[in-house]
């Protein structure tokens, strides 16, 4: 039991001392607990009021469905980049003399310390009091309650210290970058498909379905069948589900320390018998694919810095997991607003609107896009410091980059345009849309420049989310970008209204005369943002290096 | 004579122009830990000046503001003649940095970085490219020059952030900790390489742990110690100052200067 209650108590002290060094962190906790513990009370009241009001068996299905609820969110929490369970770094307790079982024991107990377990109690105690008959009763649910809540959380245990073991080899995190995202949008895209052609539920027939009755399988319905057996006074039935829940238990935390054995030793998945052993990894990896960087015809005319930034952010945009990340973020939104299109263009009526919608979309991907372009340093991290040991003209560098994400962006704000037409029937307004897109692009850059000077911010990758590091800092950083938000609204509005006051109030003509206003409004914004970027930014470097290459 | 590198108390920029290196007044706190306390260096030209203290005494944020990473609460800093704090970029050009920790961009491979580097030195890609050869060809990273330097070991990233701090042959090279994590064979090629530089008019402002370096290649040595500067000089000016026996060695003089009580006791348990 030592090495229990040490690792608990470290879990602790981590968790005490996290709080301390960072004050707003520890706001944004009690803020959360102000927030959603009421939220989470309000819902154990309702769940309370649906166990003592409904029916037999239509209660105990409840319970099944609350259990099988918080089981699903636990264990699919990790794979979505939220773990509802923090854990430490489970590694630097490999030189010490304890086995993978106890480490894991001990991580699964300090996962009770998180908040996220806080706000599920009072769910928990809504089932014991619903249920509770008599003193025997409620020991029984307090067993099946404590045993599920043990399990719940030594299989999301499991999910997240298996995922961090496998994410340490970077070739497996880079995959992962792409992969999650592209589970999950797979899943919004079945999803949404369903739901367009699937009727009113029949819930009587679901819960009398066989699929329905797998779930008495699973520990959850270990769980409830035996509260419900216990409410009945039916102990032994009760007893019997509690011991099947107590070895699934045990057996999760065997299958996790093997698991983890495994994956922790490099030896992540079992060889066939007799096969040969692997062999040692090599000291580097094989060599990198090139990334060929052309910088075209006006390559010798550029001066060297700007050619080796754009080569190096272009470089970046295809090898750095964050931009994969980004990048599948936009995907999703692609995703998100082309079934918003489709639903519109079904009719021939609503062509304009469907148009609308594609420019909706439009600004969906431009917000998307300002969380790159509003940080041009963040994303430099740790080497923000050899950066600004460069003696290169801070406006090239800025240019630099600039011209990437341009180039880079623009490919993604076309193939995003070209897509959403053809969903929304809207080929003829492309030309206009684009010229939008493009237009907002550069004023949106001109936005950027400054305020990734003024409010440089970290990304940090974890596993595979990023993190702003601002979001642990309180909610500062979340104002200001509420306001940068703002700020590229209005910065805007004269593009927006160059492209669309001649289709609606003036003669289409009159875009000869508003579209070149527009591309010069656009242009001098940028001009001018570079304009005051350049000497700024030689005077906050230190400032930005502090910001961005020191994680919390 | 006195602590404090021939204790220049008020700024000259004057005399900037004959040192590499000067610091007058150097003073850097974090919150209520002061750092770095009043610290004045003169580094001449050519010099392989060696910069000594325990952990934490100030050395790596003393180097960082010498080469402009670091904002100092008070203080000058003027290298190779110009004013740090208003020609910061005329400053960078004439600088190498090997940081402690190689703050690389790891997702270029070590040819790439080498390149990179060059380029923002100024240099045009058809001079940098043989002379990131030269370099990778130096420090026996030809082999791997085409792999990420993410998928390096910690001396590979070590040797290549010595090539790109070399790569636009820099007059002032500061190098912090150039030895961690680096293998014999490589000390060795670093070693002759910074002689060589020396020998070429390099001054070089090295931090280190590994005494027996600094004592063979450094001309003149500076000590600090809870952010202060409590030795500088020769290893004969430091003997006097520290009242060591002729014999002594940097690191008995070293540990005489610090204050350190190292016995020959050790745990009865162990």
């Amino acid at each position: 039991m030592q090495p229990l209650r040490l690792l608990f108590w470290l879990k602790w002290k981590l968790m005490l001392r996290g709080y301390r060094r960072n004050p707003s962190s520890a706001i944004g906790a009690v803020l959360m607990l102000l927030f959603f513990f009421p939220l989470a009370v309000v819902l154990a009241l309702l769940c309370a009021e649906g166990f003592t009001q409904m029916a037999p068996p239509n209660n105990a299905n409840l319970l099944r469905a609350v259990l099988l609820g918080i089981y699903l969110l636990w264990l699919l929490g990790p794979t979505m980049g939220y773990a509802l369970n923090e854990s430490y770094d489970i590694t630097r307790l490999f030189v010490y003399p304890l086995s993978l079982r106890q480490i894991f024991a001990g991580a699964m107990l300090g996962s009770l310390l998180d908040v996220p377990v806080l706000l599920l109690l009072p769910t928990l105690i809504a089932i014991l009091t619903a249920f509770t008959r008599d003193g025997p009763s409620f020991v029984f649910s307090f067993c099946a309650v404590g045993l599920f809540l043990l399990h719940t959380l030594s299989l999301s245990q499991t999910v997240i210290l298996a995922g961090a073991g496998i994410l340490r080899s970077r070739r497996f995190r880079d995959l992962v970058t792409v992969l999650i995202p592209l589970v999950w949008i797979l899943w919004y895209i079945f999803t949404q498909t369903l739901s367009r052609h699937a009727g009113p539920v029949d819930w009587t027939t679901l819960l009398g379905s066989p699929a329905w009755n797998i779930v008495n399988y699973l520990p959850p319905g270990f769980a409830a069948r035996a509260v419900v057996a216990a409410e009945r006074g039916q102990y032994v039935v009760a007893a019997g589900f509690l011991l099947a829940l107590s070895g699934v238990t045990v057996g999760t935390v065997y299958l996790a320390a093997w698991l983890l054995q495994k994956i922790y030793a490099g030896d992540i998945l079992t060889r066939p018998a007799g096969a040969r052993a692997p062999a040692p990894p090599p000291a580097v990896s094989a060599p990198s694919r090139p990334v060929r960087v052309s910088s075209g015809p006006f390559a010798g005319m550029l001066p060297p810095v700007l050619q080796a930034v754009m080569a190096k952010e272009i470089r970046y945009l295809f090898r750095d997991p964050y931009f994969k990340i980004v990048l599948m973020n936009l995907v999703y939104m692609l995703v998100a607003a082309g079934f918003g299109v489709v639903n519109t263009a079904r009719d021939e009526r609503f062509a304009l609107l469907s148009a609308g919608m594609v420019l909706g979309g439009t600004w969906m991907l431009l917000l998307g896009e300002m969380q790159v372009i509003c940080n041009l340093f963040g994303t430099e991290g740790s080497a923000a410091s050899l950066l600004f040991l460069f003696p290169a003209s801070r406006r090239q560098i800025i240019l630099g980059k600039n011209l990437a994400f341009f180039v880079a962006l623009s490919a993604i704000n076309l193939t995003f345009l070209v897509i959403l037409a053809a969903l929304g029937h809207a080929f003829r307004w492309i030309g206009l849309l684009l010229c939008w897109m493009e237009l907002a692009l550069v004023a949106c850059l001109a936005l950027g420049n400054l305020v990734s000077v003024y409010f440089p911010y970290r990304m940090v990758l974890k596993g595979w989310r990023v993190r702003q590091q601002y979001a642990a800092r309180g909610c500062g950083y979340s104002l200001i970008y509420l306001l940068v938000v703002a700020g590229a609204f209005f910065l805007l509005l004269p593009v927006l209204a160059a492209l669309i006051a001649p289709m609606f109030w003036i003669e289409p003509w009159w875009w000869a005369v508003t579209i070149p206003l527009a591309v010069g409004y656009a242009l001098g914004l940028y001009a001018l943002s570079l304009y005051q970027a350049g000497p700024l930014l030689e005077r906050r470097e230190t400032e930005i290096i502090a910001k961005v290459a020191q994680e919390d | 004579m006195e602590v404090g590198v021939e204790n220049v108390n008020s700024p000259v920029p004057a005399e900037a122009v004959n040192y590499s290196i000067v610091a007058v007044g150097l003073s850097k706190a974090f919150g209520a830990n002061v750092a770095v306390d009043n610290v004045n260096l003169h580094v001449r030209e050519g010099e392989f000046f060696g910069f000594l203290g325990p952990n934490g005494a100030g050395k790596s944020t003393t180097i960082k503001m010498l080469c402009g990473l670091l904002r100092p609460d008070a203080g000058s800093v003027w290298v190779a003649g110009y004013d740090l704090a208003t020609q910061p970029l005329e400053v960078k050009r004439r600088i190498g940095v090997l940081p402690e920790e190689t703050n690389l961009y790891e997702r270029l491979t070590g040819e790439e970085f080498l390149l990179f580097s060059g380029q923002m030195y100024g240099l045009p890609l058809e001079e940098a490219r043989p002379r990131a050869a030269d370099l990778l060809e130096l420090m026996e990273l030809t082999e791997v020059k085409d792999k990420l330097i993410v998928d390096y070991s910690m001396g590979m990233k070590k040797k290549v952030a010595l090539a790109s701090a070399l790569i636009h042959r820099p007059k002032v090279m500061f190098l912090d900790e150039p030895f961690n994590g680096i293998d014999p064979i490589s000390v060795r090629a670093i070693r002759n390489v910074m002689r060589h530089l020396t020998e070429r008019g390099t001054t070089i402002f090295i931090s280190s742990h590994v005494m027996e370096v600094v004592e063979r290649l450094c001309t003149r040595v500076a000590i600090i110690h809870h952010g202060r500067i409590v030795g500088e000089g020769t290893l004969a000016e430091l003997r006097a100052m520290a009242q060591a026996t002729g014999d002594s060695s940097l690191e008995d003089i070293f540990l005489k200067l610090v204050g350190a009580q190292v016995g020959e006791e050790t745990l009865s348990w162990l």
